[in-house]
């Protein structure tokens, strides 16, 4: 029997819908920390269930020759936690306007410290992920914690392929800026952009 | 060590869920499945048989066409523009947007103060106008809607629904400090941007999303780096058929006069979802230099094969009448097509070649894609194309 996960759904769509357990067994850790690292634990406790409710209501929109299982609930948990914040969000973001400070929405998830080798640098980074607006990090968590690659994040976020590129360009460079400013030595990679004349002379 | 390695090192380790916690996800999926709930109309359970594509094509349809008859409404009264509330207008967010003229779209039916309507809508805009998209039948509380799209400042929100001279229905929410305009159906992408314009399509890190809301209402959801509001949110039914300029539905976001994002939806997709898609300007500004950058920021990350996936190469792009067509003519043509496709930095050098490049950041001396196109016997084409690939 056609175990993958496209067969579960087409089963699950057809006259045995209860074979979407099977999705929820196999994908269920994965979505909660997903949502854990991008929103905090709290935050997957809460929707983990929900998102696998919707899913199965809609699962007659998966379509397996777009993508794979994994991103398409991840994008149904990114869609239910934005508007979780949305709705969290409203009443401090007014308190916040009334004092004229902008809206910080930094979700309550702490890096774990099991990277001290790095030093400094890791702190000047934690300070910069700490920093980032929320769909920065959904971009962060996709690509850079739960791997997904970037036919898998346009998937998860629902934009084009050429979009994640270029968010994840700009997310890289804000990283490193938000870094260096943290202070501390210059960004150590070697791959930093570089400019290079057309005489091939690296500057 | 690369920055995407030091992210990874920095994986917050959160553990696993507890037993209880999946228990209890696990009862809830059971129930659902037991109740064979489903939205597609397909399972067990399911109501009209409707696919969820038609529902969101009809809720973006019917909000413009709210609009429409709102106008029409009022037009019927002597008014030149719909208020719905007293609020001050703002500034229009883009100057070569706003509707040239008003003309009046038939319409068989007409909202209430409420909202309420009776089945039949027809949405054909006339008078000179040729974008007529097909018959509606929206039904709901639409009008009141409207007042949630600015939830800040409500008090402040004004709105407007007027067509210009092609029929294009142009509905626009505002207040003191954001405005919201929808425009369907969305107008021809451009090749160059309006001057001073502020093109924020791939720029800005807004985002826009949708859902069906907890109470079966159907929303966009626009969200600014100020905060967010709702953009749309609709209660409606109905099958569209959506083609040509039809598929397309465009929302500008402007805060304090300044154009931020500019969103483009497709809402033919027919798979449930409208896609966003890119349509803003191929080139936003054009400049003469004494020499173009040559080579794009490399990727710092790696690709499946764990090499960056840096690319600088010869190319040859299909010949076309002028560098910006070129341009455009080799970005959409497999496998260029997943450059970035908006965007561009027109450079000009002495010897005439025209190096077009997106830059990390408005203004930045680093560049994510740089095409060279070079005058060909016959026109132009693309010859050289380096990118980040990240």
């Amino acid at each position: 029997m056609d175990d993958s996960d496209a067969a579960v759904m087409r089963a699950a769509c057809g006259d045995t819908p209860a074979r979407f357990a099977q999705v929820f067994e196999r994908h269920h850790d994965a979505v909660w920390a997903y949502l854990a690292r991008a929103w905090g634990p709290e935050v997957a406790d809460d929707l983990a269930g929900e998102v696998f409710v919707a899913a199965f209501a809609r699962r007659h929109h998966f379509d397996p020759m777009k993508g794979e299982l994994r991103p398409w609930l991840f994008g149904i948990a990114t869609n239910l936690a934005r508007g979780r914040a949305r709705t969290a969000g409203r009443a401090s973001r007014a308190v916040q306007r009334l004092r004229g400070r902008a809206p910080v929405d930094v979700p309550a998830v702490e890096l774990v410290d099991d990277a001290a080798e790095l030093g400094q640098r890791a702190s000047q980074l934690r300070s910069a992920i700490a920093r980032l607006r929320p769909e920065e990090r959904e971009l962060l968590v996709l690509y850079a914690w739960e791997e997904l690659d970037y036919a898998g994040i346009a998937q998860a976020l629902g934009i084009p392929i050429g979009t994640v590129r270029s968010r994840i360009s700009r997310l890289r460079a804000r990283l490193r800026e938000m870094a260096a400013d943290a202070g501390g030595p210059p960004d150590p990679d070697p791959a930093r952009p570089r400019r290079i004349t057309a005489s091939g002379e690296t500057l | 060590m690369h920055l995407d390695d030091e992210l990874r090192a920095l994986r917050p380790r959160v553990g696993r869920p507890s037993a209880a916690t999946v228990a209890g996800h696990r009862r809830a999926l059971d129930t659902a499945i037991a109740s064979g709930r489903t939205e597609s109309g397909r399972g067990p359970g399911s109501g009209d048989g409707r696919p969820r594509w038609l529902l969101t094509v009809a809720a973006a349809l019917a909000v413009v066409v709210a609009g429409g008859l709102t106008w029409w409404a009022a037009t019927t009264r002597g008014d030149d523009d719909v208020r719905l509330d007293t609020g001050p207008a703002a500034s229009p967010a883009t100057d070569a947007d706003t509707p040239a003229t008003v003309t009046a779209p038939p319409a068989t039916t007409v909202l209430d103060a409420a909202g309420q309507s009776t089945p039949t809508v027809t949405f054909a805009p006339g008078s000179g106008g040729d974008l007529a998209c097909g018959p509606v039948t929206p039904t709901g509380d639409m009008l009141p809607a409207f007042l949630q799209l600015l939830p800040y400042e409500p008090e402040a929100a004004s709105g407007r629904s007027t067509f210009d001279a092609e029929g294009r229905l142009i509905t626009r929410r505002e207040s003191e400090r954001v405005a919201v305009e929808a425009m369907w159906p969305a107008p021809d992408r451009q090749l160059y941007a309006a001057e001073g314009q502020d093109d924020g399509v791939g720029r800005s890190d807004l985002g826009i999303s949708y859902g069906l809301s907890s109470e079966g209402q159907t929303e966009l959801i626009v969200k600014g780096s100020t905060g967010e509001f709702t953009a749309l949110k609709v209660l409606t039914s109905g099958a569209l058929d959506v083609a040509g300029p039809c598929r397309y539905i465009q929302f500008t976001v402007s805060e304090q006069g300044r154009q931020i994002a500019r969103f483009t939806y497709d809402l033919a997709t027919g798979d449930g979802q409208p896609a966003l898609v890119n349509r803003g300007p191929l080139v936003t500004e054009s400049r003469q230099v004494a020499e173009a950058p040559a080579v794009a920021a490399p990727c710092g990350g790696a690709d499946a094969n764990g090499a960056p996936p840096n690319e600088d190469q010869a190319t040859q792009g299909p010949v076309a009448a002028t560098p910006a067509q070129a341009l455009e003519a080799f970005l959409t043509t497999p496998p260029a097509a997943t450059y970035l496709s908006s965007g561009y930095v027109e450079m000009i050098t002495p010897d005439g070649t025209h190096v077009y490049g997106v830059p990390i950041e408005p203004g930045d001396s680093d560049w994510v894609t740089l095409v060279t196109v070079t005058p060909l016997e016959g026109g132009w084409a693309a010859t050289h194309v380096t990118a980040s690939g990240c």
